[in-house]
């Protein structure tokens, strides 16, 4: 474990694993919330339109 | 004149270009000049975030901290690697709705409008005046030294030339100038970062081959508790040390105001991408240099001085110079924001509002021009008559700001209720409680972090305070619940509601057609 101790390596290792997943899973989720929206105004404008 | 400091000089030319390009789009508007007229992608907003983030304590205050403490000033850039990500996701998309359904321009201003209240102005503006210019000072100093260092200058000669480029491109070309110099510093300082710490490792035989050194010359160097143990079961410092960086960022009111100037809500996504990857390639880098430091430079005089030296080391001259860019890069692009910031505090809210309310966009321009000229020059003497660590300086300055401002910019979004008296009692109760914690080191007491101490101060005075003051009116109400979104219900709710409606519907479907077919008969 790169000559660290375990509470060294344990506490600062999986740090940068963490925030790269919590980037892509903000990613998706925000994605997500983007298309519901262009959904919900197409939505908006097709009601207007009629 | 040595290749080093033409290599400066181009680099500096570079900077001043980009300002003068953009000076033309500057002056069209105030809008344009204070927020680039709210245009940023997703690349350039998550980038200019980052870099205005990470000032010149990430080359020169973060890898001393490693030098002098070992593996427990990691800590700091386990904060750094995830702050933008937390800030991009918590704030990003309402607070860039409500700024513009609040039609502000400013990070101050903002809060005064969705608290309707003089006094948020007032009190903000001043700890936001006071403790940017400690942190521009800071950045001020780390430049000055580095280019003292790497051209061969003296300090005061150092500062002067790379404090009045800042400020002509600045002055110049506003907020987009300033962000696009960052994005183009922030790619030099992942380039110089990387370059430097790559041939770092090499030469310490990676990372086991670093551990197994530090261990040799004094095993506690390898803990999380710092050097010889020092905060040994400090729970309270060491989560204190990771959160200043990671959710530190959402009090700052020059990154803050990068929500404000997104083109859309839907820059947040691809921006908190690029700063997820961006980030974890930068932020660790200046910590390990430290450690590296400890190995090959033992004897250095000044510790800030680490990546320089350490770079001229591996490199030959001119592309160790290169690659030091990258020092001014990050001092660079955060002074640029700072400066950009306190011109804007400075002429929207304190001239505008105090002074001349009627004042024209041009008069407008002038006066921000004018503000960040002003604090730029008196940056410099500051810096020149009092030089104090780097380190210190930017911690103080950066955790005051993020106390005083965390909690109300969080509450600006969240919470519905929320009220002018709150927001003035968490502001001031946590910039004082920072203050006080560092003056008289209650670290050393209490085993809590100057941060930590400060937002749990500043959160207990905004629940306090929150029951004396009276609610935001209807207007503000209305805009807050504008800027959460469209409120989309989940789609195995809205199947339920159709097949709950759907018996009635039909019911009412043929009772009219059969009244149409009534009197259709009738007729």
């Amino acid at each position: 474990m790169f000559n660290l101790p375990p509470e060294t390596f344990w506490l600062v290792v999986p740090w940068p694993f963490i925030w790269l997943t919590a980037g892509i899973v903000m990613y998706f989720v925000n994605k997500r919330k983007d298309d519901l929206e262009d959904e919900y105004y197409a939505n908006l404008d097709e009601k207007e339109m009629k | 004149m040595g290749s080093d400091a033409i290599v400066f000089i181009i680099y500096l030319f570079i900077l001043l270009l980009i300002g003068l390009y953009f000076s033309r789009k500057a002056s069209k508007s105030v809008d344009s000049y204070l927020l680039g007229d709210r245009s940023l992608g997703p690349a350039v907003t998550a980038l200019t975030m980052q870099s205005t983030s990470m000032s010149g304590f990430m080359f020169l205050g973060g890898p001393a901290e490693a030098f002098q403490r070992g593996w427990y000033a990691i800590l700091y850039g386990i904060g750094d690697a995830g702050g933008s990500i937390v800030n991009l996701s918590v704030l990003g998309k309402r607070m860039r709705r409500m700024s513009e359904l609040l039609k502000a321009l400013s990070s101050i201003e903002y809060l005064e409008k969705r608290y309707e209240s003089t006094a948020i102005r007032i009190v903000g503006a001043v700890i936001s005046i006071v403790f940017l210019f400690a942190y521009v000072f800071a950045q001020f100093i780390a430049s000055g030294k580095a280019l003292e260092a790497l051209t061969g200058l003296s300090y005061e000669t150092a500062l002067i030339i790379g404090v009045s480029v800042i400020i002509v491109y600045t002055v110049t070309g506003g907020y987009l100038a300033v962000v696009w110099t960052d994005f183009f510093q922030s790619i030099v300082m992942l380039v110089g970062m990387v370059g430097i710490l790559v041939m770092g490792l090499i030469h310490v035989g990676g990372l086991s081959g670093l551990n197994a050194s530090l261990a040799k010359i004094d095993p506690s160097y390898l803990s999380i508790w710092g050097k010889d143990l020092e905060f040994y079961g400090q729970w309270g410092v060491i989560i204190g040390a990771i959160l200043i960086y990671s959710i530190g960022y959402m009090g700052l009111p020059h990154v803050v105001v990068r929500h404000m100037s997104m083109k859309s809500t839907k820059t947040v996504k691809t921006a908190t991408l690029w700063t997820a990857i961006y980030n974890q390639a930068m932020a660790f880098s200046p910590y390990l240099l430290g450690l590296i430091g400890i190995i090959l430079l033992p004897n250095i005089a000044d510790p800030e001085m680490v990546v320089s030296e350490l770079a001229y080391t591996f490199f030959p001259g001119l592309f160790a110079a290169i690659l030091l860019s990258a020092v001014m890069a990050a001092i660079m692009s955060t002074s640029d924001s700072i400066l950009m910031q306190a011109g804007t505090i400075l002429s929207r809210d304190v001239y505008q509002r105090f002074m001349n309310k009627t004042a024209d966009q041009n008069r407008m321009i002038l006066v921000s021009r004018i503000s960040i000229l002003l604090a730029g020059i008196i940056g410099i003497i500051v810096a020149i008559k009092q030089p104090p660590s780097v380190f210190a300086l930017v911690v103080f300055a950066f955790g005051t700001l993020g106390n005083s401002f965390l909690v109300p910019y969080i509450c600006s979004v969240y919470w519905r209720n929320s009220n002018k008296v709150g927001i003035l009692t968490a502001m001031i109760a946590g910039s004082i409680s920072h203050i006080l914690w560092t003056t008289f080191d209650w670290q050393a007491s209490t085993g809590i972090h100057p941060f930590l101490g400060g937002l749990l101060v500043s959160i207990l005075g905004m629940i306090i305070g929150n029951r004396f003051g009276t609610p935001p009116s209807e207007e503000v109400f209305k805009i807050f619940e504008e800027a959460k979104g469209p409120r989309l219900l989940p789609s195995n709710i809205e199947k339920n509601i159709s097949c709950e409606i759907s018996p009635e519907a039909k019911s009412i479907s043929t009772f009219v057609s059969k009244q149409l077919s009534i009197e259709g008969q009738l007729k």
